[in-house]
C-alpha cells in the first residue's frame, strides 16, 4: 500500500486537495473547516467541477450497487429462522447434555447409595458372623447344658425356633455326614432380634452349631468363609432370602463347605 | 435480544449490496452474508450494544470476504470474469451500458480502495465506522475514499461526460 504514503493531489490554487473534497463530501469535517473548504468552492469553478464530478462517482456507484442488489433476498438468508434453528439445536444439544448429566448423577447416585449399601452389608455381615462365632464358643464348650431344648423335642425346637425367627428353621439331619443334633437354643442377635443355634456332635466331640436369624431384606449372597481370630472356630457364612446362615466350627473351610452342602440337602428333604 | 435480530434484520440488504458490490457473484455473495450471519448469531454474545449492530456486522463479513479473498489467491483460484455479474438497468440500454461501465472502473481500482468507497459512498458508514470495519485508521479511510473517487472519475471520463453526471 502505497496510495497513504502518496502526496495529496492539490487542486491548482493549491487550497483543497482531494481528501478534504472526500471529508466535505461525506461530512466528515467540523464547522471551521467545511466553512472554509465551502469558502475555496465559492471561489473556484475548477473545484467546484471536482467536487461535482466526485459526487456523480457516488452517485453512479450507489445505482451500480443498487442494480446488483435489485434481485430478491434469497429465502436462505433469514435471521430469524437461522436464529429459531439454531435454538432447536441448543435445545437438542441441552436436552442430550441433561440426559448425559442425568445419567451421571444417576450413576453417582447408585455409586454412593451402593457404596453406603455395601458398608452397611458389610457391617451386618461382620457382626452376624461375630454373634455367631461367640455363641458357637460359648455353648459349644458347655458340658452339661449346651442346649436350651435337647435333640429329643426335636419337632418342638423346629416349630418353637422357626416361630421365633418367623421363618422355617428345623434342624436338618446331619447323620449322614456323621453328626448327630444335640439341640438347639434361643439367642438374641446385637440389634435385638432373635436368633437361633442349633449344636450337633461328630463321634469325636467336636461341636458344629447352625446360626441363623430372620434376613432383614438384604439380597442373598453366596457361601463366605470367615475365620475372626487365630484361635476361634471357622465359619461359612451366606444369606437366603428369608434368613442369613452362619456354619460354625473347629473345621477347615472344605469341611465346612461339605457340611452347609449337607445342611442344605438336609433342609431340601426334611 | 428481540432488538438485536431486528437490527440484524434491518442491515441484511446493505450488507447484502456491499456482498454483491465486492465479489460480483450472486451465490459468493449470499454465502459470505449467510456466513456473517452465522458468525453474528455466534458472537451474538460477544456484542456489546455500544456500537451499531450495523457496523459490526460488515466488519464480520469483511473480515470474512478478506480471508476467502487470501485463501483463494493462495489456491490461485482465478476471478471468474465471464460469469461476474453485471448490472442491467429496466428498460434502458444506455443506462445498462453505463452501470457495466461503473462495474468495470471499480474492478480497476484496489480492493481497498473500493471497499473504501463502498462502505461510506454507498453503505453510509462514517469513516469512524468504515476504519473500525476496514482495520485501519479513519485517515486512511478518508485517502482511499478520496483516491477511489478520483481513479473513477478517471477512467469515466472518457464515456460519460461530465455535464451528464452532473
Amino acid at each position: 500500500m502505497t496510495e497513504d504514503a502518496d502526496r495529496p493531489m492539490t487542486d491548482p490554487e493549491g487550497i483543497v486537495d482531494d481528501r478534504d473534497l472526500a471529508a466535505y463530501i461525506d461530512g466528515e469535517l467540523d464547522a471551521d473547516a467545511r466553512a472554509a473548504v465551502a469558502a475555496a468552492l465559492e471561489q473556484s469553478q475548477t473545484l467546484r467541477r471536482r467536487a461535482g464530478a466526485f459526487s456523480a462517482v457516488d452517485r453512479a456507484v450507489k445505482r451500480y450497487a443498487d442494480a446488483l442488489a435489485a434481485s430478491a433476498l434469497p429465502s436462505k438468508i433469514c435471521i430469524r429462522r437461522m436464529a429459531a434453528e439454531r435454538r432447536g439445536r441448543k435445545a437438542r444439544r441441552l436436552g442430550l447434555a441433561a440426559a448425559a448429566l442425568f445419567a451421571v448423577l444417576i450413576g453417582v447416585t447408585a455409586g454412593w447409595v451402593g457404596h453406603g449399601l455395601f458398608h452397611r452389608q458389610a457391617f451386618a455381615t461382620r457382626t452376624f458372623v461375630e454373634s455367631a462365632a461367640a455363641a458357637h464358643i460359648v455353648y459349644s464348650a458347655e458340658l452339661r447344658h449346651p442346649v436350651e431344648v435337647a435333640a429329643i423335642e426335636k419337632q418342638h425346637l423346629g416349630n418353637w425356633l422357626s416361630k421365633r425367627l418367623n421363618t422355617s428353621f428345623h434342624a436338618p439331619n446331619l447323620t449322614g455326614v456323621g453328626f448327630t443334633l444335640m439341640g438347639g437354643r434361643l439367642l438374641p442377635t446385637r440389634e435385638g432380634a432373635p436368633a437361633a443355634q442349633l449344636m450337633y456332635e461328630d463321634p469325636e466331640g467336636k461341636r458344629l452349631t447352625i446360626y441363623a436369624a430372620a434376613n432383614a431384606g438384604d439380597a442373598a449372597q453366596a457361601f463366605r468363609y470367615f475365620k475372626l481370630r487365630d484361635d476361634g472356630p471357622e465359619t461359612l457364612y451366606w444369606v437366603e432370602a428369608r434368613a442369613r446362615y452362619a456354619l460354625t466350627g473347629p473345621f477347615d473351610r472344605k469341611m465346612l463347605l461339605m457340611l452347609a452342602d449337607a445342611v442344605l440337602k438336609g433342609w431340601d428333604g426334611a | 435480544m428481540t432488538d438485536f435480530l431486528a437490527d440484524v434484520e434491518a442491515a441484511i440488504p446493505s450488507l447484502r449490496r456491499y456482498a454483491l458490490a465486492l465479489t460480483r457473484n450472486p451465490d459468493a455473495a449470499d454465502d459470505l452474508v449467510q456466513d456473517c450471519l452465522e458468525r453474528a448469531l455466534d458472537k451474538r454474545s460477544l456484542w456489546r450494544p455500544t456500537g451499531a449492530v450495523r457496523t459490526w456486522l460488515f466488519a464480520i463479513l469483511h473480515n470474512r470476504f478478506v480471508s476467502d479473498r487470501r485463501r483463494d489467491e493462495r489456491r490461485g483460484v482465478m476471478a471468474e470474469i465471464d460469469g461476474a455479474l453485471e448490472p442491467e438497468a429496466v428498460d434502458n440500454p444506455v443506462a445498462t451500458v453505463a452501470l457495466r461501465e461503473v462495474g468495470a472502473a471499480l474492478e480497476a481500482l484496489s480492493v481497498e480502495q473500493r471497499t473504501a468507497l463502498l462502505l461510506v459512498a454507498v453503505e453510509g458508514l462514517t469513516y469512524g465506522e468504515a476504519a473500525s470495519v476496514l482495520g485501519v485508521p479513519a485517515g486512511t479511510v478518508m485517502s482511499r475514499v478520496a483516491r477511489a473517487r478520483r481513479g473513477l472519475q478517471q477512467q469515466l471520463a472518457g464515456d460519460v461526460p461530465l455535464a451528464r453526471v452532473k
